[in-house]
C-alpha cells in the first residue's frame, strides 16, 4: 500500500511537471519572430500558392492555421495538445503533414535510446572494471592513469570526444565511418563518444567505493579466512558496491539522453535529438513540443524506476 | 544596535576562524585559505593557465596576430607554420587568432551568464530562504519546474524565442541556470540560519540586516564561489554546444563550437582545423575544473 501510494505520488508530480513543461513551451514558441511559413525552405515550396494570389495565399494559411488549431487561444491550443497527448496523439508536424508525430517518434526515439543503452551498457562493462583495477592497484602508476582517463572522460564534453574519436577512428586509422546510420558500425564512435562520462564517472565511484569497503570489518574478517585477493574484492567488496550504483547510473542516464541531441549532430544521426533541433531552427512548434515533452518525460520516469530499482534492491531504503 | 553588536562581541564565542578574520581583516583569512589552495598543485597549474587566457582574451584585440576575420586565401588551409602558429582555414584565416577571440567569447558569454544567473539566483534563494512561509513554498515550486524542464532544451527553445547572437547567449544561459544558485543560497541559509550563534544573536537583540551581514553572508560565500566555478565551465560548454548546432554565435564571430563543426566538413584533408579547437577547449574545461576543485577543497570544511 506504502509502494502504490509512493508511486501515485510521485506519478502525479511528474504529470504536473510535464503540464509545466509543455506550457512553458508553448508560450515560449508564441513569443518567438518568425514562424513555420516564413521559414525559406517553406517559402519556396509554398511559391506555387503564393503565385496564384493573394487570395489563394490567405485561403492557404488559413486552413494551415485551422488545420493545426493555431487560430485558437494558446491556453486552449495546450490544453488540446494535452488532451491528445494523454492518449499519446500528437496529430502530424508542419514539416511532414502526412505522417502523425507519434510514428515519427517512435522511429527516432528509438533510435536515441539505442544509442544511450549501448553507451550505458559501456559504462557498466567498461566502468566497472576500470574502478576495480583501479582500487586494486591504488597509488600505481595504473590506477593514476586510468583515474586520468575518467577524469578526461568527466570532464571534456561529449562532442569534443566524439571529435577527438572521429579523427582518431575514422580519419587516422580508417576503420570506422565519421557519420550515417543503419548499421553496427555507425553505433560504435556515437555510444563511446555519449558513454565516455557514464564510464568515467563509474570507474570513479566504484574505485572510491570499494577502497572504503575495504576498511570494513567483514573484508578483514574474508581475509582472514585466507581467501584470496581477488575473491575479497570482487567477491565482497565490489558487490556491495554494485546497489548504491544504480543511484549513479540514473543522473547519468538523463546526462546521455540529453548528450544525444549534441553527439547525433556530430555524427548526423536521425535520432530524436536531431529532431528536436531542427523543430526547433524550422519553428516547427508541434515537433517541437512534442519531443521536448518526449525528453522530459523519459528523464523523469528513468528516475522514478532508479528510485523504486534502489528501494527493491536495498530494503534500508523506504520510499518517500 | 550598538549595545547589541558589543554585547555579542562580548558574550558570544567566536570561533577561532572568525577572530582571526575579525583581528586582521577579511584578507588575512582569504590568505589563509588560499593557503591551502596553493597545495593543490593542479589546481595551482589551472589558475595559472586561466590567467593567462583570460588576459590573453582580454587583449585579443592586441595580442592576436591577426583579426579573427581576416581571409587571406593564398595562404588558405596551411598547417602550423611561424606565421600562423595553429594553421589557416579554408579562408585563410588564422586559426590561432580565432581560438583566441572564441575563448574571449566564450568567457564574455560564461561570465555574463553566471552573473544573471546568480543575481537572479541568489535574490530569489535568499528571500525565499530567509523569509520562509507561504513565499518559500510558492518559488520553490517554480525552482522545481525548471529543474524538470531539460536545461539543455529551454537553452534551445529560448534561443529559437530570443534570435542568436552573443547577447542573448548569455541572457539565455542565465535564464536556465539560476534555479541551481536560488536552490544552493536557500539551502546555506537554511542551514546558517539554524545555528545556534544566529539564535544568540537574535537573543541579543540584532536586526535582520546586521545577522545577514555578519553571520549568514561569510557563511555562503564560499560555497557560491564554488559553484560560481564550476558554472563558468558550464556556461561555456552550452555556449559551444549551441555554437556547435547552429545555434550560438553568429559566424564569422568564433565560437569553439562552430570552429569545431566547421572543422568537421575539411576534416579528413585538414585535421588540424578541428583538432586545435578541440584540444584548446578540452584544455581549458579540464584547468577550470582542476581549479573548481581547489576552491572546494579551500572552502570544504574539514
Amino acid at each position: 500500500m506504502n509502494f502504490l501510494k509512493f508511486l501515485g505520488k510521485r506519478f502525479a508530480s511528474i504529470v504536473i511537471a510535464l503540464v509545466a513543461v509543455v506550457t512553458i513551451t508553448f508560450y515560449l514558441m508564441h513569443a518567438a519572430p518568425g514562424n513555420f511559413m516564413e521559414m525559406e525552405q517553406v517559402r519556396e515550396a509554398k511559391a506555387a500558392v503564393d503565385s496564384k494570389g493573394r487570395a489563394a495565399q490567405q485561403q492557404y494559411e488559413k486552413e494551415f492555421k485551422k488545420r493545426y488549431a493555431l487560430d485558437k487561444p494558446i491556453y486552449q491550443q495546450v490544453g488540446i495538445f494535452l488532451k491528445n497527448a494523454a492518449v499519446f496523439k500528437f496529430g502530424p508536424s508542419f514539416g511532414n503533414p502526412n505522417v502523425p508525430i507519434e510514428t515519427l517518434i517512435a522511429s527516432k526515439f528509438s533510435i536515441t535510446l539505442q544509442i544511450v543503452t549501448i553507451g550505458l551498457l559501456l559504462a557498466l562493462v567498461v566502468g566497472v572494471p576500470m574502478g576495480v583495477i583501479a582500487a586494486l592497484k591504488k597509488n600505481t602508476v595504473a590506477d593514476y592513469s586510468l583515474m586520468g582517463l575518467s577524469l578526461l572522460g568527466q570532464v571534456i564534453p561529449s562532442f569534443v570526444i566524439a571529435v577527438g574519436l572521429i579523427v582518431l577512428f575514422s580519419v587516422v586509422w580508417g576503420v570506422l565511418p565519421t557519420s550515417g546510420w543503419g548499421m553496427c558500425k555507425h553505433l560504435i564512435l556515437p555510444a563511446l563518444a555519449i558513454g565516455a562520462a557514464p564510464i568515467a564517472t563509474v570507474a570513479r565511484f566504484i574505485r572510491s567505493s570499494i577502497l572504503e569497503t575495504l576498511e570494513q570489518d567483514y573484508i578483514r574478517t574474508a581475509y582472514s579466512k585466507g581467501l584470496p585477493e581477488a575473491t575479497v574484492v570482487i567477491g565482497h567488496a565490489l558487490r556491495n558496491s554494485l546497489i548504491p550504483l544504480v543511484t549513479v547510473m540514473g543522473p547519468q542516464f538523463s546526462f546521455m539522453l540529453l548528450g544525444s541531441v549534441l553527439v547525433e549532430q556530430v555524427f548526423r544521426i536521425p535520432g530524436l535529438g536531431s529532431m528536436f533541433v531542427s523543430a526547433a531552427q524550422m519553428r516547427d512548434y508541434p515537433m517541437l513540443v512534442t519531443s521536448t515533452l518526449i525528453f522530459a518525460a523519459a528523464i523523469m520516469i528513468i528516475n522514478l524506476i532508479v528510485d523504486m530499482l534502489y528501494a527493491v534492491l536495498d530494503p534500508r531504503i523506504k520510499l518517500e | 544596535m550598538a549595545t547589541a553588536a558589543t554585547m555579542e562581541k562580548a558574550i558570544l564565542p567566536h570561533n577561532p576562524e572568525d577572530a582571526e578574520a575579525s583581528e586582521y581583516g577579511g584578507m588575512a583569512k582569504f590568505k589563509k585559505d588560499f593557503r591551502r589552495f596553493r597545495r593543490n598543485k593542479l589546481a595551482v597549474a589551472g589558475l595559472i593557465y586561466i590567467i593567462i587566457l583570460f588576459t590573453a582574451a582580454f587583449l585579443a584585440d592586441y595580442v592576436a596576430p591577426y583579426h579573427y576575420s581576416t581571409p587571406s586565401p593564398p595562404h588558405a588551409l596551411e598547417t602550423s607554420t611561424i606565421h600562423h602558429w595553429f594553421g589557416t582555414d579554408e579562408l585563410g584565416r588564422d586559426m590561432f587568432s580565432r581560438i583566441l577571440y572564441s575563448a574571449r567569447n566564450a568567457i564574455i558569454v560564461s561570465f555574463g551568464a553566471v552573473l544573471i544567473g546568480l543575481a537572479v539566483g541568489a535574490l530569489v534563494g535568499a528571500i525565499s530562504g530567509f523569509y520562509g512561509g507561504i513565499l518559500d513554498i510558492v518559488t520553490m515550486r517554480v525552482v522545481d519546474i525548471m529543474f524538470a524542464f531539460p536545461q539543455f532544451l529551454l537553452l534551445v527553445i529560448l534561443v529559437a524565442v530570443m534570435g542568436r547572437g552573443l547577447g542573448t547567449m548569455f541572457v539565455a544561459i542565465g535564464i536556465t541556470s539560476w534555479a541551481g544558485y536560488a536552490r544552493l543560497v536557500r539551502g546555506q541559509i537554511l542551514s546558517a540560519k539554524n545555528n545556534d550563534y544566529v539564535e544568540a544573536a537574535r537573543c541579543l537583540g540584532s536586526g535582520n540586516g546586521h545577522i545577514i551581514r555578519k553571520y549568514i553572508l561569510p557563511n555562503i560565500v564560499g560555497p557560491i564561489i564554488v559553484a560560481v566555478s564550476f558554472g563558468i565551465p558550464a556556461g561555456m560548454m552550452a555556449e559551444s554546444a549551441m555554437s556547435l548546432i547552429g545555434m550560438g554565435l553568429r559566424p564569422p564571430m568564433p565560437s569553439w563550437g562552430n570552429l569545431i563543426s566547421a572543422g568537421m566538413m575539411e576534416m579528413y584533408g585538414f585535421p588540424h582545423l578541428v583538432l586545435w579547437p578541440a584540444a584548446t577547449f578540452g584544455v581549458t574545461l579540464l584547468a577550470f575544473t582542476f581549479v573548481g576543485d581547489g576552491l572546494r577543497e579551500m572552502y570544504g570544511k574539514e
